[in-house]
């Protein structure tokens, strides 16, 4: 009997700490928190945290809708403190609340997956390397591991309009696509049990977007090769985040491909302001990735670079002959195999109604429509409800 | 004397889109945890959403042991299962109230579940429900009938041989 009461406090004392650290995680104040879950004080949750008040299912469940945790994680033996993805903004900015709601998502992605005994596959991409290979020319390296993962991807002439495809469907990233502050570009996180995750700002431009994702995809392959001190969050250029720019180009910019589609517009091997325009637009790249890119493959002077990019006739041109790209192909928030996934979890039963709602951020109601628009129903079910 | 039943969210929200929500209430005492009550604000016919405003009708059962929610949650990870806090909510009531109620769901994994913590008993399809009610008519969704709800008992007792190695 003492013994059963004893585990009961650790379970309850465990309970508490979670709480409370579930809420800083979170990156809400204590009163905040308390008012958002509707209590009259502050008073009240600091009770709880503390284990001096008990809480009741309910107020459970509300505090882990509110701090965007499953229920299991109140519960669970094993706490463990959440893993931290990389951050990458030109100015700093609190991340809390979104790298929780990142988190979130991969969690519940991990757990379709584990659900459905499915394998990951992300590992076959890890580079075999160490901080020493960068050490003597390490914008060389990662030119060439750019060139050494394209080629393995097979990722072919213009590999910015199927990366997002092959990582998510080829080696089961998790690629989330969020509204973010400005200034915050996205993240990457490899973690043993969530595996590989990305977060891209759904608000950048598709070129953006794209040179986002295969930037954060030297951050995945060279995982461990730099510490996370030694990469910042991106508000200043270190060395590991040239790196990756040097990687993402000649990742989305093969040289071959490039230097063909060059040789094609531009005539007597001049090369025009509107050249590099046309030629960001066919690799879905900026202006200024393929400017750069062209300096560093020697077929533009440095100088003559930095001419055309302080040139504000450029800047417009760039603008104008973009402006109906801008907005013309946005990503769902949630991959497609996330929710066929959710889909498949649903129709065998290893998943409930409400947790397939809770995943796809949708409606209870709507939960069959859901189901309908993905090819997920069964005949018969379609015409009772037609009916 | 009316029996009582305990609704989850999608037979709630089913009933009401089949106009049945009354028949239930008429022969039985309805019950609902507070989370499932919050959970369906609305339910959807012929495209149009309308509002679900039912708490005149039924029993809100406000004081769920935390105890009892964790033992659903962990039986849940033991038999791989993905149920939300609604239905853990209410399983949990289920498990720990010593009252005469019945639970009634169409959700797959939660009668799963259900068998799986030999809960099967205090459970009930919702095709048998309006039967016992006197519903005749058969415009039910699959995930009514009496036959796929036993298909998920036959499951849930299949997952506690595998990891609970019990019978």
């Amino acid at each position: 009997m003492g013994a059963a009461m004893e585990s009961k406090r650790s379970r309850e004392k465990d309970l508490n700490k979670r709480i409370s650290v579930a809420r800083e995680t979170a990156g809400f104040s204590i009163t905040e928190a308390a008012g958002k879950l509707g209590f009259r004080n502050y008073q009240t949750l600091s009770a709880m945290e503390k284990g001096t008040r008990n809480i009741t299912a309910d107020e459970l469940i509300a505090m882990a809708r509110l701090y965007g945790r499953r229920l299991d994680y109140f519960f669970e033996a094993d706490f463990s403190p959440d893993p931290v993805p990389l951050w990458r903004m030109t100015q700093k900015s609190d991340v809390h609340l979104v790298q929780r709601q990142f988190l979130s998502f991969l969690e519940n992605y991990s757990k379709l997956e584990n659900l459905l005994g499915l394998k990951r596959r992300w590992k076959d991409i890890q580079a075999s390397y160490d901080r020493e290979d960068f050490s003597d020319d390490g914008f060389e390296r990662a030119g060439k591991l750019g060139v050494d993962i394209h080629q393995r991807l097979d990722l072919g002439s213009r590999p910015a309009s199927n990366l997002l495809s092959v990582l998510e469907n080829d080696l089961r990233f998790k690629i989330l696509h969020l509204p973010l502050e400005d200034g915050v570009s996205g993240a990457s996180i490899v973690d043993n049990a969530l595996g590989v995750g990305i977060l891209i700002n759904i608000n950048d431009a598709p070129w953006r977007r794209n040179f986002d994702l295969a930037h954060e995809l030297f951050h995945v392959v060279t995982w461990g090769v730099f510490s996370p001190v030694e990469i910042g969050d991106g508000t200043k250029k270190t060395r590991p985040e040239k790196y990756a720019d040097i990687f993402a180009s000649s990742l989305l910019m093969p040289e071959s491909h490039l230097i063909n589609a060059l040789n094609e517009i531009a005539s007597n091997n001049e090369i025009r302001p509107v050249d590099i325009i046309e030629l960001a637009k066919d690799f879905g790249v900026s202006s200024e990735a393929v400017l750069w890119r062209l300096v560093n493959l020697k077929r533009l002077s440095r100088s003559k670079g930095n001419k055309v990019l302080a040139d504000p006739d450029f800047r417009e041109a760039d603008r104008t002959m973009r402006r109906d790209l801008y907005g013309a192909t946005k990503p769902s928030k949630f991959p497609s195999r996330f929710e066929f996934l959710a889909c498949r979890c649903l129709m065998d039963g290893r998943i409930s109604r409400g947790t397939f709602a809770e995943f796809l951020e949708i409606d209870r109601s709507e939960v069959d429509e859901c189901l309908v628009g993905a090819g997920f129903m069964d005949a018969s079910y379609e015409k009772i409800t037609a009916a | 004397m009316r029996k009582s039943l305990l609704l989850d969210a999608d037979v709630l929200i089913d009933l009401h889109s089949l106009g049945l929500f009354q028949w239930i209430c008429k022969s039985y005492h309805v019950h609902l945890t507070r989370k499932v009550l919050e959970e369906v604000p609305f339910y959807k016919k012929q495209g149009a959403k309308y509002k679900i405003d039912i708490s005149a009708d039924v029993t809100i059962i406000e004081s769920i042991g935390i105890e009892s929610l964790g033992k659903v949650q962990n039986e849940a990870k033991e038999a791989r299962l993905g149920i939300d806090p609604g239905e853990s909510a209410s399983i949990a009531y289920i498990d720990e109230t010593d009252k005469e109620i019945t639970f009634c769901t169409c959700d797959k994994a939660a009668i799963k579940l259900i068998s799986y913590m030999n809960l099967e008993e205090r459970s009930i399809s919702v095709e048998t429900a309006l039967r016992n009610a006197g519903y005749r008519e058969k415009n039910l969704y699959p995930r009514h009938l009496e036959k796929s709800f036993k298909e998920c008992i036959k499951e849930g007792k299949a997952l506690r041989i595998q990891f609970k190695r019990l019978v």
